[in-house]
């Protein structure tokens, strides 16, 4: 008998490895879980298009506020101060509003959003000869693009806040901002 | 006891061994896991790049401004900058281009900053050359991110500081009762009119400042009333007298500069008319006494102290623009008191003027102190027969100026502060528009500011600006 226990006991010792139980029970998890994880990765295979989409109108969005602020940062006086139109002028590359040189030269640039785009004209300092405007950036989901420092009917601002906001599919919308200071005012 | 230990030791013989499901299925959910993580890493990486570019850029762009900044102080720093070595203050030599080399490159915030100057001279009305305009193009590079800005910047040497207004006070202008300015008036602080005190011209107050009263006109001949006066900064550059103090023409007093009246009463560096000692004025002081005059036959002198009694002159020569500095007080040994330390002191009837009559070609410039407050006290009492008593100019921008009581001024005033008492006057002159700082230190103020592209620059450091 004892011979006989001991035998069982060595095979039962022998059966290293995976049971049939045990695999259909790990297959099952193991299934449950990669399925959850196919979920998943297919949810975000099929919103890739949404999200690079997102994405390239984020970038899109910086480049418009890193270039606006850029010209804000360089200008002389703000023109015209409104939420979703800004005048200013600023200096710009050579040639900009006509007159040539290798120096940057003071010219009025004029943003306009309307709808859900802006766009970008330059004109001479005194707003004759404006170019035809050119879209700088769409899909905003507010055309209050501006605000000013100080603020008011008569004052002068000395400082413009830039905010281009998205809208999205889910949550609150996705807002780009930065702001700067004029430089190159009289005072 | 042989079942309960065979039991035990199944048990744990179960627990030891690696051939249940565990293992399959910890490792298909550490597979899925990462996986999952691993998009959401890559997602986030994709999603925050731009915002990363973003905070590099603005850092190289404030490293590049810091590039421009130390320029800016060097040369602020550096006082007068004699013609023949433009690129003193960045220790290092103009080279072909026009610019000045780069000096060693600074490392500021894990950034590093190079910048290059260009230093421009002009003449100014004497014929002297003063560097009057200075262009800082600095380049800083963070993280891989490049960005370069230039700045213009100009001081005041050689410029008119009365061009917009006669009356000029960094803190604020004050006119006690019956006092008048028939002149325009800027300040950066307020302006305060008592009682039947009136400012006739053109006014401005600093920013979020007021004029206080009810005596406002626009014009010179108090008719217009005018309103809310504009607000706007000023600016006052310090007074370098560093050249003046190594030539000048104070040895001229009193071998060549003569005095009319009672020489006794005379006194300059310790010593009285008749050259004996006399311990009314200390060194570099001179004071004149009572009906007697001084003609400065020369053009630049620098004294600590000048104090005029009541009927004496101090006349400078016809067709001479006469600079007269007053050096700081701590370069004169004056200590700080509660009093000011009063460095012009013009008595009853007293007069400093020029035989042409015209206010520009006397201009005293009083270096002043941050520390040490200084003043000038003009008191005149005369009944007023002429256009002008008092016909120069006054420019001390650490320094107070005060006009007593019935004084009449005509010419520039520009001080910390501009006191007017009861019934004091001050007109503008037609000459002081003819005014000019001389080699005042050369505070370089940016005037034009360009946030440059960042394409390799071939021909000058300012391509692309």
């Amino acid at each position: 008998m004892r011979r006989l226990g001991e035998s069982a006991g060595a095979l039962r010792r022998s059966e290293r490895g995976f049971t049939l139980i045990e695999l259909l029970v790990a297959t099952t998890i193991g299934m449950v879980v990669l399925g959850g994880a196919v979920t998943v990765f297919m949810g975000a295979v099929r919103s890739e298009p949404r999200t690079a989409s997102q994405v390239s109108a984020l970038q899109e969005a910086r480049v418009a506020v890193e270039r606006i602020t850029r010209e804000v940062r360089q200008g002389m006086y703000v023109v015209t101060a409104g939420p979703s139109d800004l005048a200013l002028v600023t200096y710009v590359r050579p040639g900009s509003c006509g007159t040539a040189g290798g120096a940057a030269e003071p010219c009025r640039v004029i943003y306009d959003c309307a709808a859900d785009a802006c766009t970008r004209a330059v004109a001479e300092p005194d707003g004759d000869a404006p170019s035809a405007p050119i879209e700088v950036v769409s899909g905003l989901a507010s055309t209050a693009v501006f605000q000013y420092s100080p603020s008011g009917p008569e004052a002068e601002p000395s400082y413009v806040d830039v905010r281009l906001s998205f809208a999205t599919n889910e949550g609150g919308p996705v807002v780009v901002a930065d702001g700067a200071a004029l430089r190159n005012t009289e005072s | 006891m042989a079942v309960p230990n065979r039991l035990l030791n199944a048990v744990t013989s179960r627990f030891a061994s690696e051939a249940g499901f565990a293992v399959p299925t910890v490792t298909l959910m550490m597979v899925a896991a990462l996986g999952m993580a691993g998009i959401a890493v890559s997602t986030s990486i994709q999603g925050q790049g731009g915002a990363v570019r973003d905070q590099r850029s603005k850092s190289a762009l404030a490293v590049a401004e810091s590039g421009v900044a130390e320029a800016l102080l060097r040369f602020n720093r550096a006082g007068v900058v004699d013609e023949s070595t433009p690129c003193a203050p960045v220790e290092t030599t103009m080279e072909a281009d026009g610019w000045c080399g780069a000096p060693p490159p600074t490392n500021v915030g894990g950034g590093i900053a190079t910048f290059r100057v260009r230093p421009t001279a002009s003449e100014m009305p004497n014929g002297e050359f003063a560097f009057t305009e200075l262009e800082a193009v600095s380049e800083a590079t963070v993280n891989g991110v490049t960005r370069k800005v230039e700045v213009t910047a100009s001081s005041s040497s050689g410029m008119d500081p009365f061009i917009d207004a006669s009356v000029k006070s960094k803190d604020g202008i004050h006119l006690d009762s019956n006092a008048e300015i028939h002149a325009g008036s800027a300040t950066n602080g307020d302006i305060t009119l008592d009682d039947n005190a009136r400012q006739c011209g053109i006014a401005t107050v600093g920013i979020g400042k007021a004029l206080n009263g009810n005596g406002y006109f626009a014009d010179l001949e108090c008719g217009v009333v005018g309103g809310t006066p504009g607000e706007d900064e000023i600016r006052l550059d310090p007074v370098d007298a560093s050249k003046a103090a190594i030539s000048n023409d104070n040895s001229r007093l009193f071998s060549q500069d003569l005095i009319s009246g009672n020489k006794s009463t005379v006194c300059f560096n310790g010593l009285n008319g008749k050259g004996a000692p006399d311990d009314s004025c200390g060194a570099r002081e001179l004071v004149i006494g009572s009906n007697s005059s001084v003609t400065l036959g020369g053009t630049v002198y620098i004294f600590c102290k000048v104090r005029l009694d009541s009927n004496s002159s101090l006349y400078t020569v016809k067709d001479k623009q006469v600079w007269i500095y007053f050096d700081s007080p701590e370069a004169c040994g004056y200590e700080d008191e509660d009093e000011p330390v009063t460095q012009l002191e013009m008595r009853s009837n007293s007069r400093i003027t020029s035989e042409a009559g015209k206010a520009n070609k006397v201009a005293l410039l009083f270096v002043g102190s941050d520390d040490i407050a200084t003043k000038v006290l003009m008191n005149s009492e005369t009944a007023v027969d002429g256009p002008c008593e008092q016909n120069f100019a006054v420019y001390g921008p650490y320094t107070d100026i005060e006009l007593d009581s019935n004084t009449k001024f005509c010419g520039g005033l520009a001080g910390k502060t501009v006191t007017l008492h009861s019934n004091a006057e001050v007109w503008t002159s037609s000459g002081i528009h003819e005014f000019y700082l001389p080699l005042t230190a050369p505070h370089f103020i940016p005037n034009r500011f360009v946030d440059c592209s960042t394409a390799p620059a071939v021909i000058a450091p300012d391509e692309g600006c």
